[in-house]
């Protein structure tokens, strides 16, 4: 028999799906594996615990940019774990109407807002007036953070069965109770993964923390003080001319990557095993 | 007068007998309205000076020259709106094909990886892609890519030299981290689709092809372009990425094979440079155009997304 015109579209269909998803796909594993050929010549002790060293050597590690890192996150977390927390318990057990519906909306407005707004914004509340800081960094991160953190606290609220808080009801327990103790009781796991897939998000974050943190190579003394981060060191060493600092930016990429692959993997493993039962 | 004050009474009444836990995750929830608004508004505060000093002229404006004091948006607006669109046509290209074949072609066994391998790179920091464009992708454009469209240089789009460092670059990467995006979109609306609906299709002898034509396509055209939406506004915010390879000359050029530069990648690159006042305040109301551009794109999907019957 002659293969019809209809069966050669479909043919045609299928092998244009398979270019498709290999032009997506191969580009995608040369990112993960150019990052960790480049990556592990350099991923070492030294690159973890100095500080940045002259050119003349191996350029010294990251520790300042890690220390930044957890600075700033720390930070973010400070602000966007309470606010992000209890506006998405708000949401998931109380609100109503009208009210719930604006509030989920300027929640979507928050998360699609791009990212170096937040740092436009923290340097037009902190960084006039501290200066540009840590601070100003952890809190345009928190502004971030903050709509995944109520939306996944909302969602994980949501999972709670009917049966459960009904059973709490019954017995005579106040709401507040109930909501806190049972329902945040029985979506904590939940709820955790959603903090944790936050600040996997915002670890990696670099526009903001550029108009905010200043970068340099000092370890941050405190929080008012300019500070540097993982992902601003990878910015500002690839556009160094520097072969050595081409080698600390790949190895701090590969870091990177880890650390948010970790973090994500292991939450959906967690979660997953959690399903079953 | 009366019945005002009788309103204020009886809405303090309520929040004295509200539950606890109410009141202090309501409490919460209006705090984030203020900071919103404070967001807004102190962006909107600290753009006026060049919006007084230029007017409408801030947006039409070509010329951008930060030592003269003279601040034209357009260079900007052009280069974002040419990355991101280019880059949203060929993310929902790539994005149909490949959510088919994860969905229709690959056999089920493999599709939760491949749909959790799609979802982990949406994951990956925009910096370590712009990293990866300076080394792999700029070299590609100009050794590669602008020998082959060498024939077609005639072609405005396609003419001139170039460095690597162009919007061609800013394009690839921008599909790059677009596109699973918007996969993981189409791929959870195909799978959406009743597989009643399919087998009906099916029965009636159609080819796979026909039944992703006839059935799943209609019925998943608005899920898919929800998510679309919500990709090319990604596109359109990116920073890091795009900053890192797109050349960072604000110039209005046809050709993608010229240096441009986007809103994102601007205020990222003169921010910390900036010392006159009105320099910053153009910086900052180039955020202002970014934010409602955002926005604008935002609400369009959150609309398309409440009508979505199937999902």
């Amino acid at each position: 028999m002659r293969p019809s015109l209809r069966s050669l579209t479909d043919k045609f269909y299928t092998a244009f799906a398979i270019f498709a998803f290999l032009i997506l796909i191969i580009p995608l594993l040369h990112i993960i594996l150019s990052i960790i050929i480049n990556g592990i010549k350099r991923l070492d002790l030294e690159l973890i615990t100095s500080p940045p060293k002259s050119l003349l050597g191996s350029g010294g590690g990251i520790l300042h940019a890690i220390v930044g890192t957890a600075m700033v996150v720390f930070i973010a977390m400070l602000i966007s774990l309470p606010l992000g927390f209890f506006v998405g318990l708000y949401l998931a057990e109380f609100a109503k109407g009208k009210f719930a519906h604006f509030l989920r909306t300027l929640i979507s407005v928050l998360a699609g807002i791009p990212s170096i707004i937040a740092g436009v914004f923290a340097y037009t509340v902190i960084v006039v007036v501290y200066g540009f800081s840590a601070l100003a960094g952890g809190f345009a991160l928190g502004i971030i953070a903050i709509p995944y953190v109520a939306r996944s606290t909302e969602e994980a609220l949501g999972s709670v069965p009917m049966e459960i808080k009904e059973a709490g009801f019954s017995l005579g327990i106040e709401r507040w109770k109930v909501v806190l103790f049972i329902d945040v009781g029985y979506a904590k796991s939940r709820i955790i993964a959603g903090f944790l897939l936050a600040l996997a998000r915002v670890i990696g974050e670099t526009a903001p923390l550029l108009i905010t943190i200043l970068g340099g190579i000092n370890i941050p003394s405190n929080i008012f003080s300019p500070a540097n981060a993982i992902p601003l060191v990878i910015y500002q060493y690839a556009l160094s001319p520097f072969r050595i600092w081409h080698n600390i930016a790949w190895s701090a990429a590969l870091l990177l990557m880890i650390i948010v692959l970790v973090i994500n993997l292991g939450v959906r493993y967690y979660l997953k095993i959690k399903a079953i039962y | 007068m009366v019945s005002v004050l009788g309103k204020i009474i009886r809405a303090l009444k309520k929040i004295l007998r509200m539950d606890p836990l109410e009141g202090l995750s309501l409490f919460f929830s209006v705090i984030l309205i203020v900071v919103v608004l404070l967001f807004m508004g102190s962006m909107v505060l600290y753009s006026l000076p060049v919006f007084e000093k230029f007017g409408i002229k801030f947006i039409v404006g070509t010329e951008w020259n930060p030592r003269k004091d003279i601040f034209g948006a357009l260079p900007f607006v052009w280069g974002t709106f040419i990355t991101s669109t280019i880059a949203i046509v060929f993310a929902v290209a790539i994005s149909y094909g490949a959510a088919y074949f994860i969905v229709e072609i690959a056999p089920p066994k493999l599709r939760e990886f491949l749909s959790s391998v799609i979802e982990l790179i949406v994951a990956i920091p925009s910096v370590i892609i712009g990293l990866w464009g300076i080394f792999y992708v700029v070299p590609l454009v100009r050794d590669f890519l602008r020998p082959l469209f060498l024939p077609l240089s005639f072609i405005p789009f396609l003419s001139g030299e170039t460095s690597g460092y162009s919007l061609m670059a800013a394009i690839i990467v921008l599909t790059l981290m677009i596109t699973p995006i918007s996969t993981s979109f189409v791929k959870n609306a195909l799978e959406s689709v009743p597989i009643e609906l399919k087998e009906a299709a099916y029965a009636l002898g159609a080819t796979r092809y026909e039944v992703f034509k006839i059935v799943s396509k209609p019925l998943t055209r608005r899920a898919a372009l929800a998510g679309i939406i919500l990709a090319y506004g990604r596109a359109v915010g990116e920073t890091m990425a795009v900053v890192m390879v797109v050349g960072n000359t604000p110039n209005i050029s046809l050709s993608l094979f010229n240096p441009g530069y986007t809103l994102a990648a601007v205020i990222a690159n003169e921010f910390l440079e900036a010392t006159s006042v009105l320099h910053i305040s153009a910086l900052i109301a180039l955020g202002v155009i970014l934010f409602a551009w955002s926005l604008a794109v935002n609400a369009l999907a959150i609309l398309i997304m409440k009508r979505v019957r199937i999902s």
